[in-house]
């Protein structure tokens, strides 16, 4: 089956500065890829290519399989991959259903008195969220009013709404509790489910290996390698990300004696 | 040895030359305005006051201008320190400009001593330093111009102004008088204790509740942003005042914007009277029946004019002072129905 | 109670779940708190009333007109507020359009329609001027309406002294100048006269109206409503979900010079007449209003409907002190308490209805 995205052998370069070099990752229809990488290791760069904000310097961009060049973000958005940065692209003084439509507004009539059909909005927000298992409380509460998880499964839920085949997650879980970071791992889950693919950025690999069927780990700009869930334990993921040998050298060094 | 006389004598001669040029050259002032009247002055000197952009103090600015154009001089400036947008003027503004022209050694300064307390000591520094002072408008009265060291005060006292409304007033038998005062200053505080004194009712005109029947002097002090400015925001407060108080009979507005406005609004039957004319005043006495009673002109023309003369007679005939350490004043002169076409001429021109 | 969704459940949603009743969704809105503030001023005014008028046509007239000068203000600045942006220039303008008026009809003598439409044409391209500079240069619109507000005052007062043969007031007779009559009866003139109400109520009271329905009917039940709040909330946030942020901005600025331009014209149709530096100050007024009604000077939250109750609580405090019979020297202390009053109830309000949801 052909990835829906796929980047090969990319490189960028700010200057002098080499932020990714070589980087090759594929996502299918159905799959959870996560990226894993410490800080600097390159993922927002990496996120912004895929997303369309700016093209790679070197190396192939394939879009269902054809060499591909977003615009913008808004390219991207049209070729069905949506993005959920950090920020979550939500306004927190705004309700969740005008959140939720922002920018993609059901409207009703005709000229000057074409009107954003609020009914409408209200009535499908509820709807879509309902069956991603979140409970508004009120309609008209502020999305600064939800938790973060919530917060995060209602972005996630609108881009699926909006017809993503392909979701990129930026950090989704990293300012979250435990508590609620389960509540966004269920949700990846759920949209592999409904057949969506999901590129899963994140720094804990704590958070990456129950939902990843392919790993991705970045160090400096490099890939330190690219592995399926059959290759690959847990732990091991672990120690790659925090630089194995140095920590156990760290961890020599800091030994007590008891 | 000769010949370096020889060439020295070159190099004198035309020096001698250009310098009998130059000392027959008077015919033209050097820089000035045109000199009407072949009068050459090489005087610089000051205008600085607290004034703002509005009718009034245009026609003071066109006096000095006027003044300094006749008699050949250069003015270095004509300021006002209400000129930035404030509601009100900025004195400590005004003082710093003082001192400004005091530092640049002018040769005399006209100048509005709004803020007695602040400016006085600046221009007994500018008296001290030879710079003589001709106070304009505000500060007339004797205590000021010695305080101030200054020449004399070109002005109408704000309270002489005040009592010649008020005793006009009492004549036409409407005496329940409401004035009207949309700024702060002493200037027009006084001209409001004016009236109660021509009315005969105390010194002060008196804040709070006009009573049923008069003769009396109420103040109201209007609360609208920038009053001046907004004329008409400002007179809903009169019309509602008038309404809550029906005994009032009389009207006295102390900026013709805010006279102008009131006329407009029609409210219930009242005299209304304001200080300054402009063409609207004019329109207004002129009309038939007139919708103004009367205006107080306080000829501030004149206050712009004469102290430019005054400066310029000191300054040529050493110490030719005016006034004897009191006020010339300037005004007023109460323009109704009765005398307006004699001063419609000026109002054409903008010289009143 | 509700029944749950049932898929993947086993967080399950917070257990917070009390049902937020009907009241407190209302108290929520933004302009809730502005309501009652008026309403609160209104109550102490018509209590402290010396002569009985607060209640009659009369009293409500001379508030209603009050009101109407700033609130149509109030409302555009309020909505532009909502979009995160401030303009300061608005005051001098309201004065720069009336004197445009006033002197292409008295010195031009061009027919009074022509002469208003050009005002509005110069009125929207300032704004366009206010709004593409703001989004272009990235400069807080403090500060690039601040040198508009200079820039235009130099004018209205250079102006109008150079043609003016140095008067700072230009007048028109009505009778005299083409279409002017026509232009007074729509802008500036007043309806429902009678005996109680012998001057009637000004039209500018119906163009307040105006502008408040439409600008509520924009902000709560259009796109571009939608936008203007999420460009005021977070704009980042908005751009990334393909809202056209900088249009909307540099619209914003334009509807609010725009209604520079009506107050212009209304004023100086209400009297044939305009005062070189007419409006100056009133900037703060407007925004005042608008933050009385709740609308966050960071952007992002309010309501237009509070904006022109803010407006109508400035017009209330404004007559009903003269109403009052109080002393006329503590008029500023007294319109100062009012508004801390009335942005202080508005603000525990909205805290309250905040809290009560968590």
């Amino acid at each position: 089956m052909t990835p829906i995205l796929e980047v090969q052998g990319i490189s960028k370069f700010f200057g002098s500065v080499n932020a990714l070099q070589d980087i090759s990752l594929a996502v299918q229809a159905g799959q959870v890829t996560c990226v894993l990488g410490d800080n600097g290791a390159g993922k927002s760069t990496l996120i912004k290519i895929l997303s369309g904000v700016f093209g790679p310097d070197k190396g192939d961009f394939l879009v269902d399989g054809s060499p591909t060049r977003f615009a913008s973000p808004r390219d991207a958005r049209s070729a069905g991959i949506a993005t959920v940065y950090q920020d979550l692209a939500m306004v927190p003084l705004m309700s969740v259903w005008r959140n939720f439509f922002l920018g993609s507004e059901p409207t009703k009539g005709w000229g000057p008195f074409r009107r954003f059909d609020v009914a409408t909005a209200k009535r499908l927000t509820s709807t879509e969220l309902k069956a991603m298992g979140i409970d508004v409380r009120d309609p008209d509460q502020t999305v600064g009013t939800l938790s973060g998880g919530e917060r995060q499964s209602v972005a996630i839920a609108r881009a699926i709404h909006f017809g993503a085949r392909l979701l990129i997650l930026d950090e989704p879980t990293s300012a979250l509790g435990v508590k609620q970071a389960g509540v966004v791992l269920r949700r990846i889950a759920q949209a592999r489910e409904q057949g969506l693919g999901v590129i899963f950025i994140t720094h804990n690999p704590h958070h990456a290996y129950p939902v990843g069927d392919r790993f991705v780990v970045l160090k400096r700009g490099k890939s330190l390698g690219n592995f399926a869930r059959s290759e690959i334990e847990r732990d091991e993921l672990v120690r790659l990300m925090a630089g194995g040998a140095e920590l156990d050298e760290l961890s020599h060094e800091l030994e007590r004696p008891v | 040895m000769a010949r370096k006389k020889f060439v020295a004598g070159l190099l004198v001669a035309p020096l001698l030359l250009l310098a009998a040029c130059t000392s027959g050259n008077n015919s033209n002032s050097a820089g000035g305005g045109s000199a009407a009247g072949g009068k050459v002055c090489s005087y610089t000197f000051a205008v600085i006051t607290h004034g703002d952009n509005g009718n009034f103090w245009s026609v003071v600015y066109k006096g000095a201008k006027n003044a300094a154009s006749d008699l050949g001089c250069k003015l270095s400036e004509v300021y006002g320190s209400q000129q930035q947008g404030q509601a009100e003027p900025d004195d400590n503004a005004e003082n710093a400009q003082i001192q400004n022209a005091v530092n640049a050694h002018v040769d005399g300064i006209a100048v509005s001593d709004h803020d007695p307390a602040v400016m006085n000591a600046t221009l007994a520094s500018a008296a001290a330093a030879g710079i003589p002072v001709v106070l304009i408008n505000a500060g007339c009265d004797d205590q000021d111009i010695a305080q101030s060291k200054a020449i004399t005060c070109v002005g109408q006292p704000e309270s002489l102004a005040g009592q010649k409304a008020g005793e006009r007033f009492l004549n036409e038998k409407a005496s329940n008088v409401l004035c009207v005062i949309h700024q702060s200053g002493q200037n027009l505080l006084d001209r409001c204790n004016g009236i109660a004194q021509g009315l005969g009712v105390g010194s002060t005109c008196s804040t709070g509740s006009a009573p049923a029947g008069g003769p009396a002097c109420t103040e109201l002090i209007l609360s609208t942003p920038n009053a001046a400015s907004n004329p008409q925001q400002a007179v809903g407060q009169v019309t509602a005042y008038l309404q809550s108080h029906p005994g009032v009979n009389a009207v006295m507005t102390l900026n013709n914007a805010i006279g102008q406005a009131l006329v407009v609004a029609k409210p219930s039957k009242v005299k209304i009277a304001t200080f300054d004319l402009d063409s609207d005043v004019q329109n207004d006495l002129s009309a038939s029946p007139p919708t103004l009673d009367f205006a107080v002109d306080q000829q501030q023309y004149l206050q712009g004019y004469l102290p430019i003369s005054f400066l310029y007679l000191y300054k040529k005939h050493e110490g030719n002072s005016v006034g004897g350490g009191a006020t010339v004043a300037s005004g007023p002169l109460l323009v109704d129905n009765t005398n307006i076409q004699k001063v419609a001429a000026a109002i054409a021109a903008g010289d009143d | 109670m509700t029944t749950r969704q049932t898929e993947i459940t086993a967080a399950g949603p917070d257990e917070r779940l009390a049902r937020t009743s009907g009241l407190t969704r209302a108290l929520r809105r933004p302009a809730f708190g502005a309501l009652l503030g008026a309403v609160v001023v209104f109550v102490l005014f018509a209590v402290t009333d010396q002569q009985g008028l607060w209640l009659t046509q009369t009293g409500f007239e001379s508030w209603a007109q009050q009101a109407s000068f700033y609130g149509i203000m109030a409302v555009p600045v309020g909505l532009l507020m909502i979009g995160g942006e401030f303009d300061l220039s608005t005051g001098g303008m309201t004065g720069f359009t009336a004197i445009i008026t006033a002197l292409l009809i008295s010195k031009l003598g061009w027919n009074a329609w022509v002469a208003i439409a050009v005002t509005f044409v110069v009125a929207g391209l300032v704004g366009l001027l206010n709004g593409y500079v703001v989004v272009k240069s990235k400069l807080p619109s403090f500060i690039v309406t601040l040198a508009t507000y200079f820039v235009v005052r130099g004018l209205s007062i250079g102006g109008v002294l150079l043609v003016n043969n140095g008067q700072s007031s230009i007048s028109v007779a009505t009778g005299t100048h083409s279409g002017l009559a026509s232009a007074k009866a729509v802008f500036g003139s007043s309806f429902g006269k009678s005996t109680a109400l012998p001057n009637g109520y000004s039209t500018e009271i119906l163009w307040f109206v105006a502008v408040t329905v439409v600008a509520t009917w924009i902000l709560a039940r259009t796109r571009y409503g939608n936008w203007v709040t999420a460009s005021g909330g977070d704009q980042d946030a908005a751009r990334n979900v393909g809202v056209p942020v900088q249009r909307t901005k540099i619209s914003l600025f334009v509807m609010t010079s725009l209604a520079t331009a009506l107050v212009g014209v209304i004023s100086f149709t209400q009297t044939s007449n305009a005062v070189a530096e007419q409006g100056v100050g009133n900037e703060f007024y407007f925004i005042i209003a608008a933050v009385a009604g709740g609308c966050l000077l960071t952007g992002g939250y309010g309501s237009v409907v509070g904006a022109a109750l803010g407006a109508c609580i400035i017009g209330m405090a404004l007559e009903g002190v003269i109403y009052a019979g109080w002393d006329s020297s503590w008029d500023f202390t007294f319109l100062g308490a009012i508004l801390f009053l009335a942005v202080g109830v508005n603000t525990i309000i909205y805290r309250r209805a905040m809290r009560a949801r968590r």
